[in-house]
């Protein structure tokens, strides 16, 4: 009886107004320290954009190490229980939230894992659960990607670490594009893939500093031999690919179309057809 | 929210640009306390009016040279008629780096470029910390006379004096020696033109049909030295351009024993030439220049002071005057980043030139960088493709950027406006005018285009 009472008394010293306030103390000062890092990688995402992706990958490392110390705080300097109350606590919550929160645990697990060691980071053009986007925000929990189409995708973290994620630029700002064209089977194919080259270099979102290639195969597609020509080049940054690969697209289209390749076709049809 | 007292609302103001993250001026507006505006930088130099003054001339028009004697007042005629050549329109015969369509590039065989000064005497350094580069030229030339021609390239960031550089050794050798010096602004957009450019420095005007016969004839003609500078105006994202390249590079490739090439390129040109053609396993000699070094730049502004008359000090004390031309010299190297050119225009502007003398010295300003931050990503795209090719015509820029020719002259007079590109106006055609950026904000803008992963190095 007198044990009961005295655990009582513990359990109610613990939520005194004094250590109430002192925690919303701790809290309120941590929200402002992730304010003050937020607004400071913003004004450096603005400055030095060209390292955006590493100023947006260090928020979820601060936001971890801020709100980690302010627990640990908590505990060890404002509550600073006794060691059974803590133990019967850990216990207790341990059991409750094992049971109730199997999945959320699950997920922060995953997102501390994801964080550890990154199959992706904030920035990175992947696909998660069959979206391909530009992972914006990694939190503890989920990922959220933005796809092409400006959708915002919420994929749980437990789901990413268990199927297979593509990643498209492993954390550099430059991504490789393919595209890919198909041209009759009579085109001179060695004038195609030198203008498929050159008409990609002229493309000024083209990251020249990496190197274009073309490969050349065949296909055979209703009832005709072609010629499938692949480009692979690299975009300035992760944010044109659709841009880039556009942009590619209209002028191979182009230079095919002066060099006859497509009217050949047309013409030979023409006559087939005769 | 208002705030009157002065103090305050100065303060309450730059927490507002804090949070905002920008200033707010417009781009119009030139006064920001402290700070020029882009506009008025590029509007300073290179002057679309007849020059002003004594003063002006002697900081923004003159060479730099070491030493401190006063520089003849009068302003070589020449060099005055460049200066509004880069304002004039581009019609008809120019005597700058605009072109005419049968004449792709400049050429000098026997006079030097007006913007570095004649000198009859060959061994005298003209330039300010470029010694050792200076000897490695020397160093290839004399290869060369040794039968063991190499090909050299300059490189160097615009503003850091690689044609000045070039065209010293135009002087130094052309008593000696065959020397040509040329300067591109047609990029050449097939095998047949690059032959014939390259047939054009030896006035051959029958210009063979092949690479093997053009090779054959060039190896046959008197010994040459050859300066090609601009060598980044070659360079042109157009269809074409690629095999027109390959071309030039081998033919000096296999002439490089006969004839003594010597090639300026700008830094990030060069990189780009580098990734895709991999020019640097050709080009065995490579000589960098860089912008100038703090202890240059007091070298710099020592001279220039001097020439002006320009006095720091109240007293005759002459180390009191070093220490405050150092003090000068380290806040316009911080200010430009070593520039020189950039440094000259604020400290010319700094200077109140009100007729009396002595002249005196107001603060120094730093450029507001306001309307670059305000460009948007297809607007820094744009600037990143001048910057490349050293100025585009508005058809080559819309070619470039597979958009209409309107639409690449409203874009290109945007920022024209925004004082960010000179513009030289075609009275014939519109789709001919031509923008380039404006030569003392190569500097600025490259470091902001680089930020911006716009270029690359």
């Amino acid at each position: 009886m007198e044990d009961s009472r005295k655990a009582l008394q513990a359990i109610l010293d613990i939520i005194s107004f004094d250590k109430l306030l002192a925690f919303a103390t701790v809290c309120i000062f941590a929200w402002v320290i992730m304010i003050i890092v937020q607004f400071v990688l913003k004004q450096l995402t603005i400055k030095l954009p060209k390292y955006r992706l590493l100023w947006s990958r260090l928020y979820p490392f601060a936001r971890l190490f801020v709100w980690a110390t302010v627990i640990i705080y908590t505990i060890t300097e404002i509550i600073d229980p006794h060691e059974n109350l803590i133990l019967a606590v850990i216990g207790s919550i341990g059991i409750v939230l094992g049971l109730a929160t199997q999945e959320p645990a699950k997920n922060m697990i995953a997102g501390l894992i994801i964080m550890i060691t990154p199959p992706y980071r904030v920035g990175d053009m992947v696909t998660l659960s069959g979206h391909y986007g530009e992972v914006i925000q990694l939190d503890w929990s989920v990922t959220w990607l933005r796809t092409f189409d400006d959708n915002t995708v919420m994929v749980p973290n437990a789901e990413a670490l268990k199927t297979a994620v593509s990643n498209a630029n492993s954390g550099a700002l430059d991504e490789m594009v393919v595209v890919t064209f198909n041209l009759p089977i009579e085109a001179d194919h060695l004038k195609a893939i030198q203008l498929a080259k050159e008409a990609t270099q002229c493309s000024p979102y083209t990251f020249l500093d990496k190197p274009i290639t073309v490969n050349i195969a065949t296909d055979y597609q209703y009832g005709e031999h072609l010629i499938q020509l692949t480009i692979k080049a690299y975009v300035m940054d992760i944010r044109l690919e659709r841009k880039f690969a556009s942009d590619i697209n209209f002028r191979v289209l182009n230079a095919f179309k002066q060099a006859g390749f497509y009217s050949m076709s047309t013409s030979e049809t023409a006559e087939a057809i005769n | 929210m208002d705030v009157q007292l002065p103090l305050v609302s100065k303060a309450w103001q730059a927490i507002k640009n804090l949070i905002s993250g920008q200033t707010n001026v417009s781009a119009d507006s030139d006064s920001v306390e402290g700070k020029l505006s882009l506009k008025e930088i590029t509007q300073l130099y290179p002057r679309n009016t007849p020059i002003q003054s004594e003063i002006e001339k002697c900081l923004l028009y003159n060479p730099i040279k070491p030493g401190n004697q006063p520089i003849n007042s009068s302003l070589d005629e020449s060099e005055a008629k460049v200066n509004q050549a880069s304002t004039s329109v581009i019609d008809g015969k120019l005597t700058n780096n605009l072109s005419t369509p049968s004449q792709p590039f400049s050429k000098q065989n026997q006079e030097p470029r007006s913007q570095v000064e004649n000198t009859s005497s060959a061994s005298k350094s003209l330039f300010i910390g470029r010694d050792t580069q200076q000897q490695k030229v020397v160093d290839a030339i004399n290869r060369w006379k040794n039968n063991k021609g190499e090909l050299t390239a300059i490189i160097g960031p615009f503003g850091s004096g690689v044609s000045s550089f070039l065209n010293q050794f135009h002087n130094q050798y052309h008593q000696t020696e065959p020397v040509t010096y040329l300067s591109f602004y047609h990029a050449a957009l097939s095998a047949k033109e690059a032959i014939a450019n390259l047939c054009y420095c030896f006035n051959i005007t029958d210009e063979p049909k092949s690479i093997t016969a053009a090779i054959s004839l060039i190896n046959q003609q008197e010994s040459h030295i050859i300066i090609i500078d601009d060598l980044h105006k070659l360079m042109l994202r157009m269809m074409g351009n690629y095999q027109a390249l390959v071309t030039f590079a081998t033919i000096i490739m296999e002439t490089r024993q006969q004839h003594c090439w010597i090639l300026g390129c700008e830094t990030y040109v060069w990189h780009r030439l580098s990734s895709q053609y991999s020019i640097t396993n050709f080009v065995k000699i490579i000589v960098r220049l860089d912008y100038f070094s703090a202890l240059e730049f007091r070298d710099i502004v020592e001279s220039k002071t001097a020439q002006i008359g320009l006095k720091l000090t109240l007293d005759s004390d002459d180390e009191n005057e070093k220490s405050a031309v150092e003090q000068l010299s380290k806040q316009l190297h911080q200010v430009s980043g070593g520039h020189s050119k950039l440094a000259c225009i604020l400290l010319f502007n700094a200077l109140a030139e009100d007729g009396n003398h002595p002249l005196s010295l107001q603060p120094i300003c730093t450029p507001d960088t306001t309307t670059l931050k305000q460009c948007s990503d297809e607007d820094l795209f744009s600037l990143a493709e001048l910057y490349v090719h050293g100025g585009l015509r508005i058809f080559q820029h819309a070619e470039i950027f597979a958009c209409s020719v309107e639409q690449s002259s409203l874009k290109l007079e945007y920022l024209s406006r925004q004082g960010l590109l000179k513009a030289h106006y075609s009275k014939q055609d519109f789709a001919q005018h031509y923008y380039a950026i404006a030569p003392s904000l190569t500097r600025i803008i490259a470091n902001h285009l680089l930020n911006h992963n716009k270029l690359y190095l």
